[in-house]
């Protein structure tokens, strides 16, 4: 992680130097105004990073809220005699509370149908400018607000953009190097893995986008006292358009290839008279450019330069032991009776004693059209205990899995955790209630880190809030600090510490896998879901994971196996279920289940 | 009265434009899945075209509209090879949005630099001398849009390549497995769809003139009309495009013109959110 943070700090303090000495180096006013206005569109784009480059949401519309903290501030100035102080946080509220109306409802749209709800709103703002003139003054315009004083000089008001950008960018950094900035990567690049790991997919895209929208409307008020007149024409959807590329060309899911391509782009059309002219048709070059060659923005020319050295080192032997220790050590009250790790379970799961705090799903059913993929089915697991479901394909495992965690709705069933009932709850309750899963292919999180992929584990529960993450608050740094160690102690265990800070898409299959594993046990859940865990690797790594998965039974944790090696199952399994079209076809101990006939003509196909 | 027939008939006119433009999207969608964002830039080709080549080159009308089809069908040609072939491979799905939001950009600026910022006049393609509500310009859309619509229809189900264009759009890989040619069922599918957003635009060339930046309103209210009727459906194109003129009209007339956008937004979104598939979606709107 320390890897050239001198360097970086060497830079950036050469990079805030010339910005604060700029007034006394820049050859004229002019370019004190071009710095000040990109240093205003770096404003909006620091909020905007979070949620195009980190989220993935495509808001192609922003310059609709920029326009509305621009005409808010104007227009409280002029029309009500406001404080340009006042109206510049009026500003940020109104950005904010548009972005929050805005978001509420098409946030809930699939992607191309949100872009296009923002496109749509960027030309309402504008229509809305233009047409209220009684109040925006129409295409004839507004004065913008001018400050008093200091702030209302040319330098002053550049010290004045300086500052604040300087404060935002530092919130947005904080955001985004702590859990709600992983969180934001992992709904961007897996929302099912965001939803497994407890992440509040919705909210947390409202909240950001919210954010975006207040240092929209501040950068927009700033815009107004800047050019000293405003019109509607200034904010098109080309302005937007800038915005956008600037961020995607610089790099998703980092701070300084974004603010460098703001600065970059918005500079090329100041330096050259032809590109001014073409400056949006250059933009557009440039997108496609990146869009079909460099889809993770110029920054990753560099990343992947550092990547090739990561790719060689592999993962050591996992300390079984260890990890088990690493579960106890963390301790779930909640969780099972772990002092009882032979467990015998004598009588069948239906009429099991100690039923309490089991996971029990009762008479599953559900179609997709006319296939009925899980039928009548019920299966109990038990803290402590490893149930294993076996059937052929298309038997309905996953499918299983996938109504556990309401990750589908069940036509009519229902599932309950030691007595509560969760069949209503959307997946990330269920999570937060104790259950965690791994995905058939591993969904870890290729742009973080492996420790970071862990970190987001340990952050479902230990992880801080949107905005207190954005402040340098002890408890968030020390929480961080808590997170790290954890999930460095659990790499240890899975002897993944030396790899700890690459990025995890240099990772082999099978350490997919058990990354996997590991950020499943930082969630300290009751119950694991595990989609064939077993899949992909090799006879000594199956060996491995089954000695792992012992040693997460005797942590006190329940452990729902789906696998297709059905020898594996066997072994490792205190109970099993056995699928076939859908249907329990067999149920009980190993043994039992093995000798089965209707297993056996299941698995053979007579 | 006669204000509430012009607000109807303007309404039809217009939203048989928005139609033609979901069209555009239908056929574009049909055979690789992408929305693409140049939909307004193809209608706006057709009504520049059509004024460069009929108004500026003195064409005579029959040549000057097939210049124009062609136009239209090179820049959904254009569509396809730079903006969707590269993309739609790879895992990501959303980067077709980017691409072709880059390519609409790339096809509207230079049109603003030789052709000019200004809307210009458009010729006189239905005649000159016709009086207020008598005018062809009102009229001629719907009549295009509707034989498009059974054009295509006729193609889809009377022809052998219109079948393999069914095929393609109900499973790409088992079409390829039958021997299909997917690529080129794809690339004219989209030159296909040039020509009908081109058509769009000149047939309502006398409406929006020849102005190099309507694009964007066709390319939001085509795909309005489209999530109205429900993407994939033809018919639903039509009659979305129709109730989406009709009450963007009477928006302006009741509300004023400022707020038309914003009812067109609120219409947007409530569809979406409401009935996702649209009132006549044949295909549902695809989780993400």
């Amino acid at each position: 992680m320390n890897k050239g943070g001198g360097r970086k700090f060497f830079w950036g303090l050469i990079a805030v130097i010339a910005a604060l000495a700029l007034p006394w180096w820049a050859p004229n006013t002019y370019w004190l105004h071009v710095a000040t206005l990109l240093t205003i569109y770096w404003v909006i784009n620091s909020g905007l990073n979070l949620v195009v480059g980190f989220t993935g949401v495509l808001s192609v519309g922003h310059v609709g809220l920029f326009a509305t903290g621009a005409y808010t501030a104007a227009v409280l100035v002029e029309k009500a005699g406001m404080s340009p102080w006042l109206a510049l946080i009026f500003a940020g509220l109104a950005g904010g509370a548009v972005a929050v109306f805005l978001s509420l409802p098409s946030l809930r749209l699939q992607l191309f149908y949100f872009a296009m709800a923002t496109l749509a709103f960027s030309t309402v703002v504008n229509r809305l400018t233009y047409g209220l003139s009684w109040l925006t003054g129409g295409g004839i315009g507004i004065p913008g607000p001018s400050f008093p004083g200091f702030f209302g000089t040319d330098i002053g008001f550049y010290f004045l953009v300086l500052i604040l950008a300087g404060f935002f960018s530092y919130l947005c950094w904080n955001i985004s190097r702590h859990h709600p900035g992983r969180a934001l990567i992992a709904i961007r690049d897996s929302q099912e893995a965001a939803e497994a790991l407890g992440i509040s997919v919705f909210h947390l895209k409202v909240i950001v986008f919210t954010f975006s929208g207040i240092l929209g409307g501040i950068a927009g008020a700033l815009y107004a006292s800047l050019q000293t007149y405003i019109t509607p024409e200034a904010f098109t959807f080309y302005l937007s358009f800038y915005f956008f590329v600037a961020i995607l060309l610089g790099g998703r899911g980092n701070n300084i290839g974004p603010f460098l391509g703001t600065v970059i782009l918005g500079i090329l059309p100041e330096v050259s008279g032809p590109l001014a002219k073409l400056s949006q048709f250059f933009y557009g070059v440039l997108l496609l450019f990146v869009i079909l060659f460099l889809p993770r923005g110029i920054s990753s020319v560099f990343e992947s330069w550092r990547e090739k050295r990561e790719v060689d080192i592999r993962m050591s032997p996992p300390k079984v032991q260890a990890i088990g220790e690493q579960i106890r050590a963390q301790g779930e009250p909640n969780r099972g009776n772990a002092a009882n790790p032979g467990m015998n379970l004598e009588t069948p799961a239906s009429s099991a004693p100690q039923s309490a705090g089991a996971l029990k799903a009762v008479n599953l059913v559900k179609a997709f059209g006319n296939l009925v993929a899980v039928d009548q089915a019920s299966l109990e697991v038990h803290p402590g205990t490893i149930h294993g479901l076996i059937g052929p394909n298309g038997s309905g495992k996953t499918t299983i899995l996938n109504l556990v965690l309401g990750y589908y709705r069940a036509d009519s069933g229902g599932i309950h955790l030691n007595g509560q009932d969760l069949t209503g709850w959307p997946t990330r309750n269920r999570v937060i209630a104790g259950l965690s899963r791994t995905f058939q292919t591993p969904k870890v999180l290729g742009e973080l880190t492996v420790i970071e992929n862990v970190m987001l584990g340990f952050g479902q529960r230990e992880g801080r809030g949107f905005f207190p993450s954005s402040l340098p608050l002890p408890s968030i740094r020390h929480a961080e600090k808590r997170m790290r160690q954890e999930s460095l102690k659990l790499l240890e265990a899975f002897g993944m510490a030396h790899m700890a800070y690459h990025r995890a898409d240099t990772l082999q299959h099978s350490e997919e896998r058990f990354l996997e594993i590991a950020r499943a046990l930082a969630q300290r859940p009751k119950f694991i879901l595990m989609d064939e865990p077993a899949g992909g690797l090799s006879a000594s790594e199956i060996e491995i994971l089954g000695r792992i998965l012992d040693q997460i039974r005797r942590a006190g944790i329940g452990i729902l196996l789906v696998e297709h090696h059905a020898d594996f199952v066997f072994q490792v399994s205190n109970l099993v279920t056995a699928l076939d079209f859908g249907k329990v076809i067999a149920q009980g101990r190993p043994a039992e289940v093995q000798s089965d006939e209707k297993v056996k003509s299941a698995y053979l196909g007579t | 009265m006669d204000i509430l027939w012009a607000l109807l008939i303007a309404g039809i006119a217009n939203g048989a434009v928005y139609a033609m433009a979901a069209l555009t999207y239908n056929i574009m969608f049909s055979t690789s899945k992408v929305l693409s964002m140049t939909v307004g830039q193809l209608v706006m080709i057709g009504g520049v075209l059509g004024a460069f080549f009929i108004g500026t080159c003195n064409m005579p009308i029959w040549l000057g509209t097939l210049a124009v089809l062609a136009g239209g069908g090179a820049a959904g040609f254009i569509t396809e090879w730079v903006g969707v072939r590269r993309v739609i491979t790879k895992i990501e799905q959303h980067l077709y949005v980017l691409s072709t939001l880059a390519l609409a950009i790339m096809i509207q600026e230079p049109v603003g630099l030789l052709w000019g910022t200004e809307p210009r006049p458009f010729p006189d393609i239905y005649g000159s001398g016709w009086m207020g509500l008598r005018d062809p310009k009102y009229y001629a859309p719907l009549l295009l849009a509707v034989l498009m619509i059974i054009g295509i229809e006729l193609f889809y189900r009377r022809t052998m390549y219109g079948k393999a264009f069914l095929a393609v759009s109900q499973d790409t890989f088992a079409a390829r497995a039958r021997g299909i040619p997917v690529s080129r069922v794809r690339v004219l599918s989209y030159v296909f769809a040039g020509i009908i957003g081109a058509a769009a635009g000149f047939a309502a060339g006398k409406l929006t003139f020849a102005y190099f930046a309507v694009g964007h309103n066709f390319t939001m209210y085509g795909f309005i009309a489209l999530a109205l009727g429900g993407l994939g459906s033809n018919v639903g194109a039509l009659l979305g495009g129709l109730i989406l003129g009709i009450a963007l009209e009477a928006a302006n007339y009741f509300f004023g013109g400022i707020y038309m956008d914003g009812v067109a937004l609120a219409i947007l979104i409530s569809v979406l959110l409401i009935v996702p598939k649209g009132f006549f979606g044949v295909e549902g709107a695809r989780r993400v």
